[in-house]
């Protein structure tokens, strides 16, 4: 069964530049553009794992990995963003996140970030 | 004196990590003067002039590094860029509105950040040669061009309105929302490797003093201008994509 991502990113160049590397390594994607809605897809839909911007509209990165950590404690999230602030970036390890990866990505970076998390979890 | 040359007025009271920051940039057009309390910073600024960026410990003989730049502010009209040393990370730090608040041992990436930071001003001053590069799309594409096509769409209909929204919003004296749409596009930029672009929306969205925004905004509107007009050049075919903004 092809695994499921979920992408949280509100820049649709970035966005769709992931769907293409991931859809390319054989997962199927689905997009959404802030935090509210990102909620939403996790409460109705079954994700394998998700790859979040932290500057979101409506509801920050940041409290959709603090709610999908409670509501889904082993759903692995990878943290893509611009900020470099070593306090942020520790902040999301804590909060959970299996990995940050900054921008602008490498997809090679990103696919080996995502299947390690998907072994951890199995 | 050469004036071509940036100046930097470091404040540091350990010689050894005075030495350790100049040589950073001892190949570079930067030119740091250092002293080691910062009465000596004071007087040099009032015989010479504000400099290019000044560098300040936070815990600066004898004033410490708040007194220090109210003093500059008020006696001076200081308004260079500031980054504060610390020791550590602290939430006292948070009072200072400066640029950037680094630690000791000096690290590559604080470097590289001061080192673009000096460069802002040839960034505003002259427009990219080359106003965008597709050599990270490519890789992203890895042969797909339809992918590269579709991206360069996406950049086309989504920036520009994004852009003038960060040009009203500034207009409006609305900077939250100026900060959030710099950092908001600047991955678009950096997708399209057109650097000048990325690292001046990465200093409105975070290290912009309020006076400094009209020069900034500004650069940054003439420097997409000039990426979106280079695009269409090269790619008329993507006019019929790009959907009109006025």
């Amino acid at each position: 069964m092809r695994k499921r991502i979920l992408i949280v990113e509100d820049n649709q160049q970035v966005a769709e530049a992931i769907v293409l590397s991931l859809e390319q390594a054989g997962y199927t994607t689905c997009v959404c553009a802030d935090g509210t809605t990102a909620i939403e897809q996790l409460k109705s839909n079954t994700f394998h794992l998700v790859i979040i911007d932290l500057l979101l509209p409506f509801t920050s990165g940041m409290n959709v990995i603090k709610w999908s950590k409670t509501e889904f404690p082993t759903l692995p999230i990878i943290v893509l963003s611009s900020i470099i602030e070593e306090n942020i970036v520790t902040h999301t390890f804590l909060m959970g996140a299996f990995d940050y990866i900054s921008k602008p990505f490498k997809p090679s970076d990103l696919l080996q970030s995502i299947n390690k998390a998907l072994q951890q979890k199995n | 004196m050469n004036t071509t040359k940036k100046r930097v007025i470091l404040v540091e009271a350990d010689l050894n990590a005075q030495l350790q920051f100049k040589a950073q940039f001892a190949k570079s057009e930067v030119e740091v003067t250092a002293f080691t309390s910062g009465m000596g910073a004071i007087q040099y600024i009032k015989q010479n002039g504000i400099p290019e960026l000044l560098v300040l410990e936070e815990a600066a003989k004898p004033l410490g590094a708040v007194q220090t730049l109210n003093y500059l502010k008020d006696q001076i009209g200081f308004s260079a860029p500031v980054i504060v040393v610390a020791n550590h990370i602290h939430s006292g730090l948070d009072k200072l509105r400066v640029q950037k608040i680094i630690t000791r041992p000096y690290r590559n990436a604080d470097i590289q950040f001061i080192k673009e930071l000096l460069m802002l001003d040839a960034i505003i001053k002259n427009p990219s040669s080359q106003a965008y590069n597709l050599d990270y799309l490519m890789e992203l594409a890895d042969g797909d061009d339809t992918f590269i096509q579709e991206s360069l769409k996406i950049f086309l209909t989504s920036v520009p309105a994004q852009v003038h929204a960060l040009v009203e919003s500034f207009e409006e004296n609305r900077l939250e929302a100026v900060c959030q749409y710099a950092h908001a596009i600047k991955p678009s930029y950096e997708m399209l490797q057109s650097k000048r672009a990325a690292n001046l929306c990465d200093t409105i969205a975070h290290y912009a003093q309020p006076q400094e925004l009209p020069s900034l905004v500004k650069a940054l509107k003439k420097e997409h201008e000039t990426i979106e007009y280079a695009l269409l050049q090269d790619f008329p075919e993507l006019l019929n994509g790009k959907k009109c903004n006025n």
